[in-house]
């Protein structure tokens, strides 16, 4: 008992040097950004959302970009940020480990707060349906991607192609690398977000299949939030298309959004049955 | 004489002057020739190093793309080959094709130029296409340096001929054409005075012949009375006189007698000289074959043979020309008449240049030809006097009607075997 004082102080010291240094300072919000892309074109396309955010609540708002994906999760789940961006599928997995979150708003997209993929070969090729890619060389994007991964692992699944029935497959990082690995003919088939597969269609691709709509991007808010707090912001972004340099914020983030809008967990069900169907299968 | 002079040391210059622009002018074509080829040389030069250096960037580029499509990184590779494209800025176009003809990369630059260079490089992977990498690149910049360079040593070069050129005509004008101007002047001085001295010498020689016909013809009266008198007292008082006397008297008489025939052939060479030329086409075949009849009519015991040219028709003065010939027939009837048979013979020859030469040929006594050069002078002689009688002007005589007719005579022999007579007429 002598020496246990000093070792939990020694401890408390060592966790306090080692952890991220969040919400040192009590008048400040924490936006938490998953590291998508590099974290100084994170800063400077999240800083006017930033910015507007902080006009409405009247504090000051610090950028934090995550060293990883499930680092980020961690901190939203731990309360450690008070608002937060992330992708559908960490949002599952949020909620999946961490209970519900507060939901302010998910990304629209031309208009449309769902996306897409698309599982595709070459248009020279004789692959027309899932079946045909028995066999064949499979290109992933990332393996935590949603559309370069995940979802169409599960529709492969689905169709009877399971991985063993492949001649083989590869994580090639993004989907722009596996829309051209499959191009250059180093591999059979391959899948995509929406956006990539139409950028690169006339460059010889051909759709094979069309993942089901998933819900966007989104942000959620910290549990300990002050619900007025929290209404101000959500307020904030789901007015920000109307005000004045509102595009300009959400340009700054993703070029192709035009609105943000409302969100509900539900709107995740889908993504969350797929996850949890090829979690059955062993892919996480 | 001056103006001829001026006109002929401006020809000389301007000869030069011609010869030096040829020299210069074949110069500047030398140099010019040498500067093409160097220029084309460097080009290729350029040219090459250019590709060669592009094929290296080629190989590079190909290397990282190869290692970025092992790894299944396309993106890397395409924004690496635009990026790479889009920075250098001769770069016009690139492609990059994979193995299976997909177009990976197509760069196109909104610029053309009629200057490129096109290079392809395959890059592989254990001796497998991955990748063919195509670019062509602006040559512009390499062309208008090439151009400048040229220009700028076709320029140099215009400015060495042109300094080298302009130093060559000074120094030649420094030392050739101002000599040869002095030069020039100098002879035009000469010339000058040569002309003035003739002016004095043909006054002087007018004087001497207007001296010598006054003098012969005031001779004429005095010896016509010493020998009319020594006649007289030869014929009136023959028996008065002893054989001394006699003899005296008849030496008087031969002296009056040889006086009154040189007091001719000097008024002769002076009528000769006097005498205002008539030019007109004069037959000397005709004059020949009188002054022979004259010849065979004083001594027509004598045997000779005469051959003449017919129709030897030339321009001159008659009256002069056939004193010439009558000197130069009568000198060849005088020397062979010890020949049993002799032949004279008057014809025509031709030059190597084509003069004509006209000939009086005999097969006299001939003369020594170590004195042909003093046989035209007056009063010399190569016979004695009791051999062939003479004066020794006939010869002098005719050379001075040639030199009237600015003509040239001169004489060849054999002695013992006969002598040629040549003269040629102006």
């Amino acid at each position: 008992m002598k020496y246990l004082s000093p070792l939990l102080f020694g401890m408390a010291v060592i966790i306090f040097t080692l952890s991220p240094t969040f919400a040192t300072v009590a008048d400040e919000l924490l936006l938490g950004i998953h590291p998508y892309k590099s974290a100084k074109i994170l800063h400077k396309s999240f800083a006017p959302l930033a910015e507007v955010i902080s006009r409405a609540t009247g504090k000051p708002v610090r950028i934090v970009i995550a060293k990883d994906y499930q680092q980020h999760i961690q901190q939203v789940g731990k309360s450690k940020l008070d608002i937060a961006y992330m992708g559908p599928v960490s949002y599952v997995q949020l909620v999946a480990r961490y209970g519900p979150m507060p939901m302010l708003a998910r990304l629209e997209i031309n208009g449309s707060p769902t996306f897409q993929g698309h599982i595709f070969a070459r248009a020279t090729d004789t692959i027309r349906t899932l079946n045909d890619i028995k066999g064949k060389q499979f290109a992933f994007g990332n393996p935590a991607s949603t559309m370069s991964h995940l979802v169409p692992r599960h529709m492969l699944w689905k169709a009877g192609v399971g991985a063993e029935n492949l001649a083989g497959f590869d994580f090639l990082g993004n989907h722009t690398n596996v829309a051209l690995a499959v191009l250059s003919g180093k591999y059979d088939a391959g899948a995509v977000k929406e956006e990539v597969f139409h950028k690169n269609k006339s460059r010889g691709l051909r759709s094979i299949a069309v993942t089901p709509k998933l819900s966007e991007h989104l942000f959620v808010a910290n549990t300990n939030l002050p619900k007025q707090q929290f209404d101000i912001i959500r307020k904030a972004m789901l007015s920000l298309h109307q005000q004045k340099n509102g595009m300009v914020t959400l340009r700054g983030i993703k070029k192709t959004m035009t609105a943000l809008v409302p969100v509900k967990d539900n709107d995740y069900d889908n993504l969350r049955q797929i996850l949890k169907e090829l979690a059955s299968i062993g892919v996480k | 004489m001056d103006i001829i002079a001026k006109e002929r040391a401006e020809v000389t210059v301007q000869i030069h002057r011609r010869t030096l622009a040829r020299f210069v002018l074949f110069l500047l074509a030398l140099l010019i020739i040498a500067d093409v080829t160097v220029i084309m040389q460097s080009h290729s030069m350029a040219l090459e190093l250019n590709r060669q250096q592009v094929n290296k960037k080629l190989s590079l580029a190909g290397d990282f793309c190869v290692e970025a499509i092992l790894k299944g990184d396309y993106v890397s590779v395409e924004q690496f080959l635009l990026a790479w494209a889009e920075g250098y800025d001769e770069v016009l176009q690139l492609k990059a094709t994979a193995a299976n003809g997909f177009l990976l990369v197509n760069y196109q630059r909104k610029q053309n130029s009629p200057h490129t260079l096109t290079a392809t490089h395959q890059a592989v992977f254990q001796n497998q296409p991955v990748l063919t990498i195509e670019i062509v690149e602006n040559l512009d910049a390499l062309y208008s340096a090439q151009r400048l360079n040229a220009l700028t040593l076709v320029g140099l070069s215009i400015v060495i001929v042109a300094i080298f050129g302009y130093l060559l005509w000074t120094t030649l004008r420094r030392t050739v054409f101002l000599p040869l101007r002095n030069e020039i002047r100098d002879h035009q001085k000469a010339q000058h005075e040569l002309t003035l001295r003739g002016r004095e010498l043909e006054i002087s020689n007018k004087d001497l012949e207007a001296f010598c016909y006054s003098v012969s013809h005031d001779l004429r009266a005095p010896l016509r009375g010493i020998h009319g008198f020594s006649t007289v007292l030869n014929e009136d008082y023959n028996d008065k006189l002893d054989d001394t006397g006699r003899d005296y008297l008849r030496r008087i008489c031969d002296g009056a007698t040889k006086m009154s025939l040189l007091i001719d052939v000097l008024l002769e060479l002076s009528h000769v000289s006097r005498l205002k030329l008539i030019i007109k086409e004069v037959n000397l075949s005709e004059i020949a074959t009188d002054i022979i009849s004259d010849l065979q009519f004083q001594d027509p015991e004598r045997k000779v043979t005469f051959t003449l040219q017919p129709k030897l028709i030339v321009n001159g003065d008659h009256q002069l020309l056939r004193v010439a010939l009558t000197n130069l027939f009568n000198n060849a009837w005088k020397y062979s008449r010890l020949k049993p048979q002799a032949i004279i013979i008057f014809s025509k020859e031709t030059s190597e240049k084509g003069k004509d030469i006209y000939c009086v040929s005999d097969n006299g006594a001939g003369f020594d030809t170590q004195y042909a050069d003093k046989l035209f002078e007056a009063f010399q002689r190569l016979h004695r006097q009791d051999e062939f009688e003479g004066t020794g002007v006939g010869l002098a005589t005719v050379k001075r009607v040639i030199e009237r007719h600015h003509g040239q005579v001169w004489a060849t022999s054999t002695l013992g075997e006969g002598s040629k007579f040549y003269f040629s007429l102006g």
